[in-house]
């Protein structure tokens, strides 16, 4: 990539982190408008989208972002107030910025009318005199822009000694000074030195002169305009102390004996002849008289002023690096390839029985395991991220369909997997609009039940296990068994006397073409949008449950694993193939003995602890040749509520197993979620457990069926 | 308005600064200040009903403490010191840790004005 374009790349990436950023803060600033810190958070954020983008060729996302800074700098200022309006107005704007930000990638063309209308609309905010150009970037607005754009910020140290007689020009220093403040963060020491005892003072005098620091990107000429007035008079002395690159300078800061000789305080005679003492140089040099205590003060005022931007710099950016995500899937590619092979090596040393060998093989077994969980734990995110997107989607769509709801949010913490992260998206997406669109009641319905007119999604996130919970939940109305049996019947979905619990009722909303809602609306009430969730959230292993009770709430529980690249299975043998069990849902091993098939009159059950297990003999289910052998295991998995057992030929033992997919022959086949390549370089296949188990229970269906039909029949 | 109020027998004196304290004030500024301290061993300044103040005001308040110091008196603002005082003082870069080299008696009204604000 040439480095312009690797630049754009990182602006990019930048841009997007700061609009979610962006987001966040405005959709605070809705709950606190007052809060100066918030503003303070989203100027910050539009002005530096602004100037990055300037700097990397974005030119329309700087112009277009400068009307946006521009009101909220008088926001900053007291001199306007953040309404409502403002903030719908900024997070449209902020989905525009976004927009062009992709577009820019992509080449295609961008709605200008649209923009054209954001940026009519912020003019409105903004008095009279300072109405902006439109957002046709015009020539001579882009070099405008650049000129106030910032490369990078330099401090300055400025030390300013007015003439005596300023009072007399009717000129205040202060307000001098408190210009230079509004050119940058500002550090200002008075030096009163030559201020004399009372007796002599003249009133009309000015005695006191300045050393005054200022960090601005605006340049030395904006800080000369402040004294343009004086110039010629006055002592000025301004010089660049500290750029960019003095942010790396070994060994902190200069000395304070340094910035003295820097600023002509001193010496480096006097500085010698006083170093030869042992006492703080300051106290040492104000001892022997050459300076001041105020030029010390000053200079120690430079030092920790400079101390502070370094470790503020160093919080800001010295813990963390950026690395692409492709980068990261290489790598944990490259981990489960390892992973592979050191099983074959461990595999081998065993057969071979050299101890040396064995040995080796278990020092890179024990490396590769620290490596594999390293290196996920690299990808791992806080959901936080997803979280907080969500927050606008429930402001917007509660605005958009006259409902008071609010979204509280627990466990952003909780890390998961970046690949499931990425994929949760959607399907979070789909749940909320359900609970917002159907869920939660009009504020005058819910008043009427006796429940506070503000509804409430509840949305959290907890580790369990190698699992992570995610929850939604709402305060809404529940779901209508009643009405969703009657729905599933009429579009044939189960026979009308189907015997189903309530919650095998409550799972038929994930059903394909599903949906109770009488009108269809733009929120939801498709039918499509939870049949979307429960095709994501197979194919991320996960699983889901739903909880309803009337008027009181629904909540959904969505049971995902942690990573979606290395799990730990349960490796077993069936004829000659190997089949892996994600061990996450294997609850225990019993052996089935051909005595107890014998006693058991054909039907596929076992008594574990007095308890019947129904279980599935996955010979027969993919049809595996040879002789079934005299003792058959039993691995009995948990899926839910229920306990499924698998009947196999042999259990041989937890494997690692780096998740490989299947290719597109192969993609719809039922039951298989997945491959993994075996220490001797055979396949074994992921067995994908709800799916067996829901194949297995409609074959049982169809028989029973088939059954009755016959029966009817005879008679 | 500018009074100074002597208490205590003459032993002390309340500087009252009221109103506006700007370069026109500051000729009777100073000579109430040279009155004062001519006449009492202990100075306190009342900035409390002052309104509009500037750099005259601030730059004789240190010349008074200087004079002070060397007469071997005492010079202090009274609290409460007004916000826009304070703010001024800060803006004029007064603010500091520690006083001028005529300050020897440690009683810098700068310092002790801002002693819990920059700590």
């Amino acid at each position: 990539m040439a480095t312009a374009d690797m630049h754009r790349e990182l602006f990019r990436n930048e841009a997007c982190e700061l609009l979610v950023e962006l987001e966040h803060s405005l959709l605070e600033l809705e709950e606190r408008p007052e809060d100066a810190e918030i503003i303070g958070r989203v100027f910050r954020a539009m002005h530096t989208i602004k100037g990055s983008g300037a700097m990397f060729g974005f030119d329309d996302i700087a112009s277009f972002t400068h009307q946006i800074e521009t009101v909220y700098d008088l926001i900053r200022n007291g001199d306007l107030c953040v309404t409502s309006e403002l903030i719908d107005l900024t997070l449209k704007a902020k989905d525009v910025i976004r927009e062009m930000l992709d577009i820019s990638e992509s080449d295609s063309v961008l709605n200008v009318e649209g923009r054209q209308e954001i940026v009519v609309s912020f003019n409105k905010f903004l008095p009279g005199q300072q109405v902006y150009e439109s957002v046709q970037p015009a020539a001579s607005q882009k070099t405008d822009i650049k000129k106030d754009m910032k490369s990078s910020e330099v401090i300055y140290r400025i030390r300013f000694k007015p003439p005596h007689d300023i009072f007399l020009r009717g000129i205040d220093p202060v307000n001098l000074i408190g210009e230079l403040a509004e050119l940058g963060h500002c550090k200002v020491i008075a030096q009163t030195c030559d201020i004399p005892p009372i007796e002599e003072f003249n009133s009309d005098c000015c005695y006191t002169y300045w050393d005054i620091l200022l960090t601005t990107d605006k340049g030395i000429n904006a800080i000369r305009d402040v004294f343009i007035f004086i110039e010629d008079d006055a002592e000025l002395k301004i010089e660049s102390i500290y750029g960019e690159e003095d942010f790396d300078r070994e060994g902190g800061y200069k000395k304070i004996g340094e910035i003295l000789i820097e600023r002509g305080d001193i010496t480096p005679e006097e500085l010698a002849k006083v170093l030869g003492q042992k006492k703080m140089l300051g106290e040492m040099l104000v001892e022997s008289g050459i300076v001041q205590p105020d030029k010390i003060e000053s200079a120690l005022g430079e030092q920790k002023f400079i101390r502070e931007l370094q470790d503020k710099k160093k919080g800001a950016e010295g813990t963390a690096i950026k690395v692409a995500p492709e980068k990261l899937d290489i790598l944990v590619n490259l981990v489960g390839e390892l992973v592979t092979v050191q099983a074959l090596l461990s595999q081998t040393a065993l057969s071979i029985k050299e101890p040396r060998l064995a040995a080796i093989a278990e020092e890179v077994e024990r490396l590769t395991a620290e490596l594999r969980d390293n290196t996920m734990n690299i990808r791992m995110l806080p959901i936080g991220s997803t979280f907080s997107k969500f927050k606008r989607l429930v402001r917007d769509l509660s605005k958009e369909l006259g409902k008071e709801i609010e979204m509280v949010t627990e466990g952003a913490e909780t890390e998961l997997d970046k690949t499931v992260i990425d994929k949760l998206n959607d399907p979070l997406v789909h749940l909320i609009r359900n609970s917002i669109d159907h869920g939660i009641e009009m504020p005058d319905a819910r008043s009427d039940k006796g429940k506070p007119r503000k509804g409430t999604i509840h949305l959290s996130a907890l580790h369990s296990g190698a699992n992570v919970l995610i929850r939604v939940a709402d305060d809404g109305a529940g779901l209508d068994a009643a009405a969703i049996r009657a729905k599933a019947v009429q579009k044939g979905l189960i026979a009308a006397d189907a015997e189903l619990t309530e919650k095998e009722i409550y799972l038929l909303i994930f059903e394909p073409g599903f949906s109770t809602a009488a009108n269809v609306t733009s929120v939801s009430g498709r039918g499509v949008g939870m049949d979307v969730v429960k095709k994501a959230i197979e194919s991320l292993r996960g699983s889901i449950d739903i909880e309803s009770s009337r008027e009181r709430g629904t909540a959904i529980t969505l049971k995902l694993p942690l990573t979606l690249a290395i799990i730990d299975g349960l490796l077993v043998r069936i004829a000659e193939d190997h089949y892996v069990f994600p061990l996450s849902s294997v609850n225990e091993c019993i052996e089935l003995t051909a005595k107890a098939r014998e006693t058991a009159h054909g039907r596929n059950l076992a008594n574990v602890r007095n308890r019947i297990v129904p279980y599935i003999r996955l010979r027969e289910h993919f049809n595996a040749g040879g002789e079934l052998p005299e003792i058959e295991q039993i691995v009995i998995t948990e899926v839910g509520d229920m306990r499924v057992g698998f009947a196999v030929d042999s259990v041989i033992g937890g494997h690692q197993t780096v998740i490989k997919s299947l290719g597109k022959y192969y993609r719809d086949v039922e039951g298989i979620s997945g491959a993994t390549i075996l220490g001797d370089g055979t396949v074994a296949l992921i067995l994908d457990i709800p799916k067996l188990i829901q194949a297995s229970a409609t074959e049982e269906i169809t028989a029973l069926a088939d059954i009755q039909r016959r029966k009817t029949c005879l008679i | 308005m500018i009074d100074f109020i002597e208490e205590m027998d003459g032993k002390e004196g309340v500087l009252r600064l009221g109103g506006d304290i700007t370069v026109q004030q500051a000729e009777e500024l100073k000579e109430t200040l040279i009155r004062g301290l001519g006449s009492v061993d202990k100075v306190y300044v009342d900035s409390s009903k002052s309104s509009d103040i500037d750099l005259t005001c601030l730059q004789l308040l240190c010349a008074a403490h200087r004079s002070a110091t060397r007469m071997g008196k005492s010079f202090q603002l009274a609290e409460p010191v007004p916000g826009r005082f304070m703010r001024l003082a800060e803006s004029a870069g007064f603010a500091r840790h520690t006083g001028c080299r005529l300050d020897i008696t440690k009683t810098c009204i700068w310092v002790g004005l801002f002693r819990t604000a920059l700590s």
